[in-house]
């Protein structure tokens, strides 16, 4: 007898298991428990936790995951074998703009995310920019005497006027356009790069010039007096020089590379996604990454909400509106192969 | 009462390749193939467009010839350091064999990224690398190894060093020492019982390591990107760049086959002449292999 009642007790609970089982994806479709979020993990990650995912959470109650770093041929595969399963991703803008221009993006929800806040620019059809970095000129000081460092790009690529040893990054995007502004083209029509120039202003170097590949590096070039001064992200040598390192940059010429948010097609939890880059993108959520981080806000109404000297490390900041340059990264969707090609044969021949 | 049969390959147990060759085919044949199939299906269509835009300019030509120079270098290099250590060790005995091990082993287990920053660290201006030579008056200005890809040939060197060692050990180990004394009996000075007699049956075990540094080296990524000099790219780079900065596949896929392709005649050339007769006959070499060598 005991034993049937307790078979029979036993199915109940297993129906009413499968039931509840049945109805979890439409549950989980309402309102899921974690959304994941690729990005360049740590100190940008820690800024992201702080200002964004953080405030997310206290907000909706899901929570935020961060995850490795997906470039746009992990992204590109993930949608292409139709198994999604981030939400968001964090990539550089140029990479974000091959992602959008291949198709892999969904649009961007301008019902959620409001348009209004960006400055111009910055709200793309499939992508949105959250926040700005900057390849700058950076110097030794140890190396380099007072007063003697290129405070421009046409200074950087004159060996003669600024001798010594100088680094820049081995690639086409953002090398090249410094280098045209090396050899004269001007700030204002940076796009189309004249290529010639850009080659011209490398070949004159090229005898004092050391390459670096990855960010760590640049910065260690310039910190360690390998090179005397070199092209480096400005979020590379902040904390060193804030810590007394024998290192100085300027934003004059600076180039601003944004970093960007995009949702791959077939996400999930797209609705929940769009909510997410909208709270990114609100004011004070902006001015708390760019306390954190020295990058700075896409959001105009996050300047006022922080202290003069918390502006004047943000490449951005409205005291450097003229003397600054944002990368253009829709032409190097459109061009990169060209100029990587290009720029691949001067380096090799 | 039957006895039950010995274990033997023959009996049966063959069937148990099953499972190796389906982890190989679900993780090693079918992607390669899906390598293979991309490039040769660009965009405009079925066909071997992907290879004609890979050799229409001189680019990847040039890279590849430098892969191949780096990795010919790298292979030689490893082959003159390790052939005396892996001698010395070879005679170690108890202890000291252990000690001498573990030393090879040690950095065998540092990630190739860590080893490669230390290198760029050594190289570095001030580094040590540069401090010593100006201390000891070699150079009277700072050498830049990090530009003519000294460093690089170096940082590759060190990672790949254990690669050949073991190998070399693995024949030394096998050589029977009674030959030798054998030859000096029979009057050979210790110069030609070196060459005739050691050198010749280690030489499986050379063949097989340069077979395994050289082709490793051809694929090197992170190293070169640290380490390389000013016009340096080795062929993974340029891989990389088309997979990952462009999504062009079919570029990247004919790039990776091209070096694939390399890579299998290479082996294959390996298994005919670098292996002297002795090895491929998969046994250990005896006594009768040397009167043979001689014949």
């Amino acid at each position: 007898m005991g034993r049937t009642s307790l078979t029979r007790r036993g199915l109940l609970g297993a129906a009413a298991a499968g039931g509840s089982l049945l109805a979890a994806p439409a549950i989980l479709r309402a309102a899921p428990a974690s959304l994941t979020f690729p990005n360049s993990g740590g100190a940008l990650q820690d800024a992201y936790r702080a200002a964004y995912m953080q405030t997310y959470t206290a907000k909706t109650g899901i929570e935020v995951l961060g995850a490795p770093y997906m470039d746009v041929a992990q992204v590109k595969a993930m949608v292409d074998s139709g198994a999604v399963n981030v939400d968001m991703c964090n990539l550089d803008a140029t990479e974000a703009a091959v992602l959008a221009a291949a198709g892999l993006l969904e649009p961007i929800d301008y019902g959620i995310v409001d348009r209004n806040k960006l400055m111009p620019g910055a709200a793309g059809e499939h992508v949105v920019l959250v926040d700005f970095a900057a390849l700058v000129i950076a110097w030794n000081t140890r190396s380099v005497p007072a007063g003697k460092a290129p405070k421009s790009w046409q200074q950087f690529f004159d060996t003669k006027a600024f001798p010594g040893q100088r680094s820049l990054w081995k690639a086409a995007s953002q090398t090249l356009e410094v280098a045209a502004m090396g050899g004269g083209q001007s700030r204002d029509s940076l796009y189309p790069i004249d290529t010639d120039r850009a080659f011209k202003s490398l070949g004159a170097v090229r005898s004092d010039l050391t390459w670096w590949e990855s960010g760590a590096q640049g910065a260690q070039l310039v910190l360690s007096g390998t090179v005397d001064f070199g092209a480096v992200w400005n979020g590379r040598v902040f904390k060193p020089k804030l810590e007394g390192a024998p290192v100085d940059y300027t934003f004059d010429g600076a180039l601003l590379t944004p970093d960007a948010m995009v949702v791959p097609k077939g996400a999930k939890n797209k609705k929940q996604a769009m909510e997410f880059i909208a709270n990114m993108i609100d004011a004070a959520n902006q001015a708390t990454f760019a306390k954190i981080i020295p990058y700075g806000p896409v959001n105009p109404a996050a300047f006022p909400l922080l202290t003069e000297e918390e502006r004047a490390r943000l490449p951005n900041a409205p005291a450097y509106k003229d003397k600054t340059v944002m990368q253009d990264s829709a032409y190097w969707a459109a061009n990169g192969a060209k100029l990587i090609e290009r720029f691949n044969k001067w380096l090799v021949t | 009462m039957r006895r039950p049969r010995p274990w033997s390959p023959e009996a049966g147990y063959r069937a148990w390749i099953i499972l190796p060759a389906l982890f190989m085919l679900a993780f090693f044949v079918i992607p390669l193939g899906r390598v293979l199939f991309t490039s040769l299906s660009p965009a405009d269509g079925i066909g071997l467009g992907a290879y004609q835009a890979l050799f229409r300019d001189a680019v990847f030509s040039i890279v590849l010839l430098e892969t191949l120079r780096i990795a010919l270098m790298v292979t030689l290099g490893c082959l003159v350091l390790a052939y005396p250590v892996a001698y010395v060790v070879a005679e170690l005995r108890g202890r000291w064999q252990r000690l001498a091990l573990a030393m090879i082993l040690l950095p065998f287990w540092t990630s190739a990224v860590i080893r490669s920053y230390a290198w760029l660290v050594i190289f570095q201006r001030q580094g040590p690398f540069n401090q010593v030579l100006l201390g000891l008056g070699v150079i009277d200005r700072p050498l830049r190894p990090l530009n003519s890809g000294l460093a690089l040939d170096v940082g590759m060197l060190h990672i790949m060093l254990p690669f050949m060692l073991l190998p070399l050990l693995s024949a030394m180990w096998r050589i029977d020492r009674r030959l030798l004394l054998a030859a000096s009996v029979l009057g050979a000075p210790p110069w030609r019982q070196f060459v005739h007699v050691y050198l010749r049956l280690s030489l499986p075990g050379v063949a097989a390591g340069c077979a395994l540094v050289f082709i490793t080296s051809l694929g090197f990524y992170i190293t070169p990107a640290l380490l390389g000099g000013s016009g340096t790219m080795m062929v993974s780079q340029l891989i990389y760049q088309q997979a990952s900065r462009l999504l062009n596949w079919p570029l990247a896929s004919a790039s990776g086959s091209v070096l694939l392709i390399l890579t299998s005649v290479l082996f294959v050339l390996y298994q005919r002449i670098g292996q002297p007769r002795t090895a491929r006959r998969a046994r250990p070499p005896v006594a009768g292999d040397v009167a043979e060598g001689r014949a």
